[in-house]
């Protein structure tokens, strides 16, 4: 009887804690994912997917301090290995049309616009640096631990993003 | 001149630049290097420019104006947990149905994407995250400030001489010699007397047309400088720029 009352108290607990991460990096996260995937819809899953993970470690650990470091790289590893996955449909003809007359519509920004652009020509690795740090705010010591690299590496990922930004908006 | 900076360390200094994480010493050294190297000056653009192409970032990031809501959704999905396949589904649906979502989606269950219908919140008001979105924007431009304070603690000796008003004086008295349509970027270095007197300029060979190179070195000859100290002392030196002239 008590064990079970334990189990509720836990459970309880690692519901309400998701729920404060939720409140506090929903939006965040699932911007910085629709970035990185460039689709609203695959974003909001993989937004949960992180969310769920998260809520599944308190469980098992009620101890554990999540961060919003933490989020992060979870999130970026599932856009990491879902773009692997996309490059599958990238046959489609649809792709990159529907995906920026999208972005238009949500933003109707130029600037942003032109990021999408630099992403979607971009490695997994370097978008993420780039969003992580100027996007999101990290330094990019702060980027180097959540994407398990060097200040260094990023610095330089960063700028291999900005080339590509650069050109684009050139190209225009 | 200790000029040894290779391309790929000019290319982390080009990212601190682009990252607001220079000091002055990094900033320099970029300068120095691409006064040598005519290949990074168009791959990567002076400082001013890594900084305006950067800004795209931030206008992008301040244009955001997507707010989904998953609160209540997490706790959902224990019971509704759905394979890796379903998300591929859900985005073939999107690109298949790009056209009707931009007409603007009835609402109701999204065809072959039921799953993500039950989460699907692109439609909801802004209003009940902006709360949230408020302390989040400014957690955001604290963590800025912070990064920028870092930069800006860097030592205060100035190590090369600098435009008597700054770059930016500098870059218009260039565009004034150059004439208003004048477009494109060069890279030049100026020798400065210790009175902050110009006395030699040269434009790094291949980074812009001759004609800008030319224009921009006849205003650096006619400007005024600012000369390097070292130990409060003025001496001559260098000063190292890549302009960009013309776009935007």
């Amino acid at each position: 009887m008590e064990r079970v009352c334990q189990t509720g108290d836990s459970t309880a607990t690692a519901q309400a804690r998701t729920q404060a991460l939720v409140l506090a990096y929903q939006v965040k996260l699932a911007r910085y994912l629709r970035r990185m995937v460039g689709d609203a819809e695959v974003a909001l899953d993989l937004t949960q997917d992180v969310f769920f993970s998260a809520y599944r470690t308190l469980s098992a650990e009620p101890s554990r301090e999540l961060t919003g470091g933490w989020l992060y790289r979870a999130a970026t590893n599932r856009a990491i290995s879902f773009m692997r996955h996309k490059n599958v449909l990238r046959m489609l003809p649809l792709d990159r049309d529907v995906d920026v007359r999208e972005w238009r519509i949500d933003e109707r920004s130029a600037a942003s616009v032109d990021l999408q652009a630099a992403l979607g020509r971009l490695p997994a690795d370097q978008s993420a640096a780039l969003l992580l740090t100027s996007y999101a705010g990290y330094s990019s010591a702060e980027a180097a631990e959540i994407l398990g690299t060097t200040a260094e590496a990023v610095r330089q990922r960063v700028c291999r993003g900005m080339r590509v930004l650069r050109k684009v908006m050139m190209d225009e | 001149m200790s000029d040894v900076t290779s391309c790929l360390q000019a290319e982390s200094l080009a990212g601190a630049i682009a990252l607001g994480e220079a000091r002055e010493n990094e900033r320099d050294a970029y300068r120095r290097h691409l006064a040598g190297c005519a290949q990074c000056v168009d791959d990567f653009g002076g400082e001013r420019e890594i900084e305006r192409t950067m800004r795209t970032v931030a206008l992008a990031r301040d244009a955001e104006c997507w707010e989904p809501d998953l609160r209540g959704a997490v706790t959902q999905r224990r019971v509704q947990r759905f394979p890796r396949w379903a998300a591929l589904g859900a985005l073939a649906a999107a690109l298949l149905f790009g056209l009707w979502i931009e007409q603007g989606r009835p609402p109701g269950p999204k065809p072959a994407a039921q799953s993500v219908a039950a989460f699907d919140a692109r439609n909801a008001s802004g209003t009940r995250a902006i709360a949230a979105l408020g302390t989040q924007n400014a957690a955001h431009l604290e963590h800025r400030a912070e990064s920028l304070a870092v930069g800006a603690a860097a030592p205060a000796e100035a190590a090369e001489p600098r435009p008597f008003g700054g770059e930016a004086a500098l870059a218009a008295a260039v565009q004034n010699a150059a004439g208003p349509r004048a477009s494109g970027t060069t890279a030049l270095s100026v020798r400065v007397d210790a009175s902050g007197r110009a006395v030699a300029c040269i434009v790094t060979p291949g980074s812009g047309s001759a004609a800008l190179g030319e224009a921009a070195c006849r205003a650096a000859m006619g400007a005024r400088f600012l000369p390097r100290r070292v130990d409060g002392r003025a001496v001559s030196g260098e000063f190292h720029d890549t302009l960009t002239l013309g776009k935007r």
